[in-house]
C-alpha cells in the first residue's frame, strides 16, 4: 500500500518532482500496469514502491514492513524472499550462468538443496532448460528477460516489480512474457509493471495513469483501446 | 555465506582488471615490506653493533611501510569498489545484503593482496642481498654482512600486508555495502573538517612520547637510538592532527582561483609576457 508518495530530485539550485502524492494499494492475485507519457515518473513511482529509492514523502507499505523504517539488511532479506524484479535491462549478474543467476537468491537465503531443483524447474517453465549452463552474454535479450523472470519465479514472490518489462523484446517474446508474468497473478502473487505498451498493459487487470507524477486516471477492465485513449488525454507520446 | 564467496570468486574472475591496482599496491607493499624485513632478519643472524644498527634502520622504515601501505591500499580499494558499484546494486537486487557485500569485497581484496604481495615479497627475497646489500656498502659497520630474507620471513611478510591491506579496506567494504542514500533536497550538509577523539588520544600520546625521547636523547650518552624515534613518532602526530590543518589549508589556497573563474581571469592566464 502507497500513501501520498511524493520522490523529488535536486537539479542544481531547482528541484524536480518526478511523483506528486501518489497513493494506491495492490492486492493480492492482481496484475496492476502503470503507463504514462515519457517522463511521467512511471519508474520512479516503481521504485519508490519497491524500495529502491528513498520517498521524499509518504509511506508504502509491502507485506506489512513500513519501507521508511526497514533497515538495508531487512530490505534485502525481504526482496531476496518475497518480491522479484523484471527490468528492460535485464539486471542479470554476468559471471554467472542463467543456472547460477536463478539459484542464487535462494542459495542467499540457505536453501542450497531446494535452490538448483527449484531453478531447473523455474527456467524448464520459461524455455531455457536448455540453455541453463549458459552465461547471460551468450544468450538473446528475450532470452535474459527469460532468466529474470525465472529467477523472479523461483522465489515464488508474493509480489513481482516489473519495470518496462517488455521494452526491448519483440512482439512474440513480449507476449510470451507477459503471459509468464500472468502466471505469478495466477498463483497467488501480484505483479506491478510499469509500461509504454498499450497492449501489454490491457493484460493487467487495473491500468493506472500518470502524468506529470501525478496519478490522473484508473481504468478497470481495460483494452488496448481504452488504455490509448487515456495515454492521449494524459499528453500522447511515449 | 558459501553462496556470498563463491559470487566473489566469479565476479573476481570477471572483473580481474578491475582489481589490477590494488594488486600492483599489493606488489609493491610486499616487495617494499621484503626489502626492509631483510634487514631484521640479517639482523637476527649476526650479533653486537650491527644487529642493533641494523633493528634500528628496520623499525623506522617498517613503521613508515606500514603506513604508506594502510594508507595506500586504503584509497585505491575505494576507488576499485567505487567502479565495482554498478556491479553491487545487481547483488542487492537478487537479495545479497549490505553485509554480504562488505564480506564479498573484503574477500575480493584479500585474494588480490595475497596475490599480490606474496609476488612483492617472493621478488624482494631475490633482489635483496643485492639491493640492501648495496646501499648498507658504504657504512663500514654493516659492509660485510650477508643480507638475506628466507622463505619463513617471506610468508609472514606477505601475511603482514594482507592483515593490513584487509585492514585498511574494511572501511571502503562497508561503504560499498552501504551505498549513501539520495537525501531529500534540504537536508544535505555539508562535511566538516573534524578530528575525533581517538585522533587526539593518538596525536596526545605521540607528542608526549616524542618529548620524552627528545629529552632523554639530550641526557644520553648514546642518543643514537631514541633518536631514531624521533622520526615515526613525528610522523604519528602529523597523521593525526592532519585533517586539522590540511584542509583548511586547502581551501585557502583554492580560494586564490575563483570555482567559475570570469573570463577575464582566462584572459589573464592566457597573456604571454612580453620579452
Amino acid at each position: 500500500m502507497a500513501r501520498d508518495v511524493g520522490k523529488t530530485f535536486p537539479d542544481g539550485l531547482a528541484e524536480v518532482v518526478a511523483v506528486r502524492a501518489v497513493s494506491l494499494t495492490l492486492r493480492r492475485g492482481e496484475m496492476v500496469a502503470v503507463v504514462g507519457p515519457s517522463g511521467s515518473g512511471k519508474s520512479t513511482l516503481l521504485a519508490c514502491l519497491a524500495g529502491l529509492e528513498t520517498l521524499t514523502t509518504g509511506s508504502v507499505d509491502v507485506l506489512g514492513h513500513d519501507l521508511a523504517s526497514t533497515g538495508r539488511r531487512e530490505l534485502a532479506l525481504l526482496r531476496r524472499a518475497h518480491v522479484g524484479f523484471v527490468f528492460q535491462s535485464y539486471n542479470l549478474i554476468s559471471s554467472l550462468t542463467a543456472q547460477e543467476n536463478v539459484e542464487l537468491p535462494l542459495r542467499l537465503a540457505g536453501r542450497r538443496a531446494a535452490a538448483r531443483l527449484r531453478a531447473s524447474a523455474a527456467l524448464a517453465r520459461v524455455g531455457l532448460a536448455e540453455q541453463a549452463e549458459r552465461r547471460p552474454a551468450q544468450l538473446s535479450g528475450g532470452q535474459q528477460q527469460r532468466v529474470t523472470i525465472a529467477r523472479a519465479l523461483a522465489v515464488e514472490p508474493d509480489v513481482v516489480f516489473a519495470d518496462e518489462p517488455t521494452g526491448a523484446l519483440d512482439t512474440g517474446t513480449s507476449a510470451e512474457v507477459l503471459r509468464l508474468l500472468r502466471g505469478v497473478v495466477d498463483a497467488g502473487g501480484s505483479v506491478l509493471m510499469v509500461t509504454h505498451d498499450a497492449a501489454g498493459a490491457a493484460t493487467a487487470d487495473r491500468v493506472l495513469v500518470l502524468r506529470d507524477g501525478s496519478l490522473v486516471e484508473e481504468i478497470g477492465r481495460p483494452t488496448t483501446e481504452r488504455v490509448l485513449a487515456a495515454l492521449g488525454r494524459a499528453g500522447g507520446a511515449t | 555465506m558459501t553462496a556470498v564467496v563463491g559470487l566473489a570468486l566469479a565476479e573476481l574472475r570477471e572483473t580481474a582488471t578491475v582489481w589490477t591496482g590494488v594488486g600492483a599496491v599489493a606488489a609493491t607493499a610486499g616487495g617494499a615490506a621484503g626489502l626492509v624485513a631483510s634487514l631484521v632478519v640479517t639482523a637476527g643472524d649476526v650479533r653486537g653493533t650491527a644487529a642493533l644498527a641494523l633493528y634500528g634502520i628496520s623499525g623506522t622504515a617498517l613503521a613508515f611501510t606500514a603506513v604508506a601501505v594502510v594508507v595506500t591500499v586504503a584509497s585505491v580499494t575505494e576507488l576499485t569498489l567505487a567502479l565495482l558499484r554498478g556491479r553491487f546494486a545487481l547483488w542487492a537486487l537478487a537479495g545479497v545484503t549490505p553485509g554480504g557485500v562488505t564480506t564479498a569485497a573484503l574477500v575480493q581484496l584479500v585474494v588480490v593482496t595475497t596475490a599480490g604481495a606474496s609476488a612483492g615479497a617472493a621478488l624482494a627475497a631475490v633482489t635483496a642481498p643485492r639491493l640492501v646489500g648495496a646501499s648498507l656498502a658504504g657504512t663500514p659497520l654493516l659492509a660485510d654482512v650477508d643480507v638475506r630474507l628466507g622463505l619463513p620471513a617471506t610468508a609472514v611478510v606477505t601475511a603482514v600486508v594482507v592483515v593490513l591491506a584487509a585492514a585498511a579496506g574494511l572501511r571502503p567494504a562497508r561503504r560499498a555495502g552501504r551505498p549513501a542514500r539520495a537525501e531529500p533536497p534540504g537536508r544535505r550538509t555539508r562535511a566538516r573538517d573534524t578530528v575525533g577523539a581517538g585522533r587526539l588520544a593518538v596525536a596526545a600520546l605521540a607528542s608526549v612520547a616524542l618529548a620524552s625521547v627528545v629529552t632523554s636523547a639530550r641526557s644520553a650518552d648514546d642518543p643514537g637510538t631514541p633518536l631514531l624515534l624521533v622520526a615515526p613518532l613525528a610522523a604519528a602526530v602529523l597523521i593525526a592532527v592532519g585533517p586539522l590543518f590540511v584542509a583548511p589549508s586547502v581551501h585557502r589556497w583554492t580560494r586564490v582561483v575563483a570555482t567559475e573563474p570570469p573570463p577575464a581571469w582566462f584572459l589573464a592566464r592566457a597573456q604571454r609576457p612580453s620579452c
